[in-house]
């Protein structure tokens, strides 16, 4: 156990390094550079651009630099740690060591400001949104799921498959319009642009929004799971024994169940993530995704690669953290 | 007399015993779709949309891409605004039209061919990368498996939405982006990402066949590799192989409509001729700027995307069913 | 005195896509209290069915016991609501399943599955029903009980397994214990012991005991009487001694030809049962094992034979006498005395 725990934390390094490696190289293509423009769009004379990509070290070669290497070499330094900095003293060698430090480097179009900056205000709300969409997820994905399987072929699994079915099949980016359209301009429930978002409550439309596609899926592995535990010959041992209905679904059903819900939520997480990030620039919620959305019409790259990087991490300590729990609710892989 | 009496008996055992015409996996998977209601209702609304999309220039009221100077942001035809008579609805333009007078609904008819291209294409190719990395995987095995596997790890564990989102922003304006009008970069997009999950699939089943009596049995009469590979392991493979196709589908067309509606995905066509001049998601990106003059100009492909992702969602929910008996009791 | 369990006409069906499967068809039986009754059939034969109808656990949909009467103890299980009955589980009658890799819940520590029946049933404490958990352990023979009861089920072996699966049965002292394909999964050194355990603790126990087996050599062992079971019905049943002795249903002479034994002559060939058993859905009103019978007569497809007493504790569901190869009492050789054998059926 302790062992896998320890290969699973290593592995994370390779994926940050090749999450880190891929965005590099691709907005790397992307013509132009950052410092092209000033704030006002307006093309920068050729000396300030000079000085500010010195400045940046945006004038280093990309990945690896064998000249500063050679130098090195050259002038004495044996210190394989030094004439190692000195290799990938690039901009691509520095930008994941500073990220290291949990430095992002500046914004390309929010001038002055930093990108971990700008994240660390806008993650609480990003928080509040997607802890409000989990909860919902798996409060009401659970319990749908296991009632539909334990009822299975009933109107009751019919209604709620059917509705998992369209809560999987319709993007929330469509969905969250169609809310603002019928809930918002003819309804009126909802406000769309006079929101505190600093209180809990106008997060509750676009959190169900967003939860809705996770606890469908959930709902759709909960039912698929319960149908195949049902089916065990644990399970008819126990009914044999005399145990009521209730203790069976409770104490053996469910436990069996719920392991492989539990590994579903990774994907459950990232869908969550993907589904933040469109759903806050619908609702206009001052969080990354909003955002990040944002940085994608302005093509600022610094800013979308750090909001990827800082995705890609959540991601990977979440997906271990899903693991682990999955050792420790399946006895066969934690007394290993 | 004896012969007599036994050639009565035989037939009349016959006639007594005769079973029922054995099935085949195929026949009986196919039984099992078509009496799957939700699934055949997909897969009527999927050959309508097929026949949409082919007679779009005779089903189109007007050219997708016509632009009436003066008639932006038309009503659609039972909205009717009597103090504004250059935006009330009328029935030649059905579900009115954008900002720069583009009927809707005949936008509509065409993007419809863009979503099933969208949705087929990338199927297609993903499933012929994973299918051949998962075959070479599990059946050479060794250092050859082993990179194969690390290397689609890797991949799966970077977010396939971002991916996605950088790739098309990244190379939006450079030539390949441009090319086709960003069809290519998107398919290549949607195809690199999505390989890992089919490949994981048939390795698995490679794996367990493998050691199989009848792959034993090829392999001992001498049938060369690659004949076991197609021949033996690959169709004991297509039952999953189908259902994963059928599941990327809806996830490449949302994807696309995602990324249009983000300024991302593909270009507005400006050539009259083109195939695919008009994409759903680009009609929601116009949508949502004019959420409060022209509701339908979003309404309209949000609930057509809506609904081509149900309908595949439900042929690949009868496809798994059918094709595993485990699940369908 | 009436017999602990009987069971009258029991009809239970499944209703699947392709028709209506009749898996148990009019069956009677009894099990005397003590007694040690052995079902035996191939696989489909009905033998699972009927024991989860006496259990009341068959699942519905698809299946569904259409009609007869369970009497245990005189009482009708039929009649009972599933709160009266979930009283008979596990308590007055309980059961092993064949597979103790998947009969035991993976989750859940041996010590819990163990007690949960003591706390349900024997109203037991919680560390009663614990120290009650490990005597079991200890009855059925596994080493260092008490500290086994922490463990899943997957860290004890395949023979271990079953041994708790008997604990399981016998934690509540159950007048009857049906014990399906016991042995079935086991290797053939631990069915041997799974067996002599079984037997030793229904000695010392006194309860009574269905064996459901598709081996005869089990139920030579075990039983006391002998049900055989064909395409959802009895078609033969008695004492062990006479049915192995003397069987009268051509079925019974086919399976106990169809395995070796060590009194028979030198070179005699092992005759296998042609043919499949019939497919239960459409069953056509004839002798069901009639495709597969050396000895059929025209007779045979006019109705389905009825069980008939053959000798006094013995019955066979076939229209005439037959007998054995190997049987040469009453100077009467079958083929004297019933069909001979047909040419054209055997080149079939």
């Amino acid at each position: 156990m302790i062992s896998f725990i320890i290969r699973r934390v290593l592995w994370a390094v390779p994926v940050l390094f090749f999450v880190g490696l891929v965005s590099f190289f691709l907005m790397h293509q992307a013509p132009g550079g950052p410092f092209d423009q000033d704030n006002n769009r307006k093309q920068v004379d050729a000396a300030t651009l000079k000085n500010l990509n010195a400045r940046f070290g945006l004038d280093k070669p990309p990945y690896v630099n064998p000249r500063a290497f050679a130098a090195a070499w050259k002038a004495g330094t044996r210190n394989p740690f030094k004439l190692a900095r000195t290799y990938v003293d690039s901009q691509f060698g520095n930008y994941m060591l500073n990220a290291l430090h949990g430095d992002l480097g500046p914004s390309f179009r929010q001038r002055g400001q930093n990108v971990q900056d700008l994240l660390k205000k806008q993650w609480p709300f990003s928080l509040r949104l997607a802890l409000i969409a989990l909860t919902f997820a798996i409060v009401v994905g659970i319990p749908l799921g296991v009632v539909a399987a334990l009822k299975q072929n009933s109107l009751a699994d019919y209604i709620s498959l059917f509705f998992a079915t369209v809560g999987v099949s319709v993007p929330s980016f469509i969905l969250g319009l169609l809310v603002i359209i019928i809930f918002g301009t003819h309804l009126r429930w909802i406000h769309i642009s006079t929101n505190d978002w600093r209180t809990w409550k106008p997060y509750i439309a676009p959190g169900l929004v967003l939860g809705l596609l996770s606890m469908s899926f959930i709902t759709r592995i909960t039912r698929s799971t319960v149908l195949e535990v049902k089916r065990q010959d644990y399970i008819r041992t126990a009914r044999a024994k005399g145990l009521s209905g209730q203790a069976v679904i409770m104490r053996h059903i469910l436990r069996n169940a719920l392991i492989p819900v539990v590994t579903t939520l990774g994907p459950v997480l990232l869908g969550l993530v993907t589904g933040a990030v469109i759903t806050e620039s619908i609702f206009s919620i001052p969080g990354i995704g909003k955002y990040f959305v944002d940085a994608i019409f302005q093509r600022d790259y610094s800013m979308i690669m750090g909001t990827t990087l800082i995705y890609a991490l959540l991601l990977v300590v979440a997906n271990i953290v899903v693991d682990l729990s999955y050792g420790f609710l399946d006895p066969r892989i934690r007394t290993q | 007399m004896a012969t007599t009496v036994s050639q009565g008996t035989l037939s009349q055992e016959e006639r007594a015993f005769a079973t029922r015409k054995p099935r085949s996996l195929w026949s009986d998977a196919r039984r099992r779709l078509l009496r799957n209601k939700a699934a055949v209702a997909g897969l009527l609304f999927i050959a309508f949309l097929l026949v949409v999309a082919v007679a779009a220039p005779l089903i189109a009221p007007h050219p997708p891409l016509e632009i009436i100077p003066g008639n932006g942001y038309r009503q659609a035809a039972w909205v009717h605004t009597p103090n504004r008579p250059s935006i009330t609805g009328k029935w030649t333009y059905p579900l009115g039209t954008d900002a720069i007078g583009r009927d809707v609904f005949s936008r509509l008819v065409y993007g419809t061919r863009t979503s099933l291209i969208v949705g087929f294409i990338p199927m297609i190719i993903t499933l012929t990368i994973g299918v051949m990395v998962g075959l070479v995987a599990g059946f050479k095995g060794g250092l050859l498996d082993v990179g194969l596997m690390r290397f689609g790890e890797l991949v799966y564990s970077f977010p396939s939405f971002l991916f996605f989102i950088i790739v098309m922003t990244a190379l939006k304006d450079t030539p390949i982006g441009k090319f086709l009008n960003g069809f290519l970069i998107l398919f290549a997009a949607l195809s690199l990402v999505g390989w890992v999950d089919v490949a994981r699939l048939v390795r698995g089943q490679v794996l367990s066949l493998r050691e199989k009596e009848f792959v034993e049995a090829a392999r001992a009469i001498g049938v060369r590799q690659h004949n076991i590979l197609f021949k033996h392991l690959f169709p004991n493979c297509l039952g999953p192989i189908i259902v994963s196709g059928a599941f990327i589908v809806p996830g490449a067309i949302i994807t696309e409509a995602v990324l249009s509606y983000l300024g991302i995905g593909l270009r507005p066509a400006t050539d009259p001729t083109a195939l695919f001049p008009v994409s759903w998601g680009n009609m929601i990106l116009d949508g949502k700027s004019a959420i409060n003059a022209q509701q339908w100009l979003m309404i309209a492909p949000g609930i057509a995307i809506a609904l081509i992702t149900l309908a595949f969602t439900f042929i690949g929910d009868g496809l798994r069913d059918a094709l595993d008996p485990r699940e369908a009791q | 005195m009436a017999p602990l369990l009987e069971v009258k006409n029991l009809s239970t069906h499944f209703f699947t896509q392709d028709g209506l499967v009749k898996a148990v068809d009019n069956v009677s039986f009894y099990v005397e209290k003590g007694e040690t009754l052995g079902i035996v059939g191939e696989s489909g034969s009905g033998k699972s069915v009927t024991s989860m109808s006496i259990m009341r656990l068959i699942p519905n949909p698809p299946g569904k016991i259409a009609s007869g009467e369970i009497l245990f103890d005189g009482e009708d299980l039929l009649k009972y609501s599933e709160d009266e009955m979930r009283h008979i589980r596990g308590k007055e009658i309980a059961m092993v399943f064949q597979d103790p890799m998947t009969s035991l819940n993976p989750v859940l520590t041996i010590g819990r599955q163990l007690t949960e029946t003591l706390e349900l049933h024997m109203k037991l404490t919680g560390k009663e029903a614990r120290n009650r958990a490990g005597e079991l352990l200890a009855l059925v023979g596994i080493p260092s009980p008490h500290k086994r009861l922490d463990d899943y089920p997957h860290q004890f072996s395949g023979g271990m397994r079953q041994r708790v699966m008997i604990a399981m049965g016998l934690s509540c002292n159950p007048q009857l214990l049906i014990a399906d394909e016991p042995t079935t999964a086991l290797d053939v050194t631990i069915q041997a012991q799974i067996l002599e355990l079984m037997k030793k603790l229904q000695d010392e126990l006194g309860m009574a005991v269905i064996i459901i087996t598709h081996d005869l050599g089990v139920v030579a062992r075990m039983a006391d009487r002998v049900n055989v079971m064909y395409a959802g019905r009895i078609i033969e049943d008695g004492p062990t001694n006479q049915i192995f002795h003397d069987p009268r249903m051509p079925y019974t002479i086919g399976l106990l030809q169809s395995i070796p034994r060590l009194d028979e002559a030198r070179g005699q060939r092992l005759s296998p049962i042609r043919g499949l058993p019939p497919d239960l859905i459409n069953l056509p009103q004839v002798c069901p094992f009639s495709p597969r019978c050396d000895y059929v007569q025209d007779a045979c497809y006019q109705q389905v034979p009825p069980l008939r007493p053959v000798e006094p504790h013995q019955r066979a569901a076939c229209l005439f006498d037959v007998h054995a190869p190997w049987v040469s009492g009453n100077g009467t050789s079958p083929q004297a005395q019933t069909a001979h054998q047909l040419p054209a059926t055997e080149r079939a």
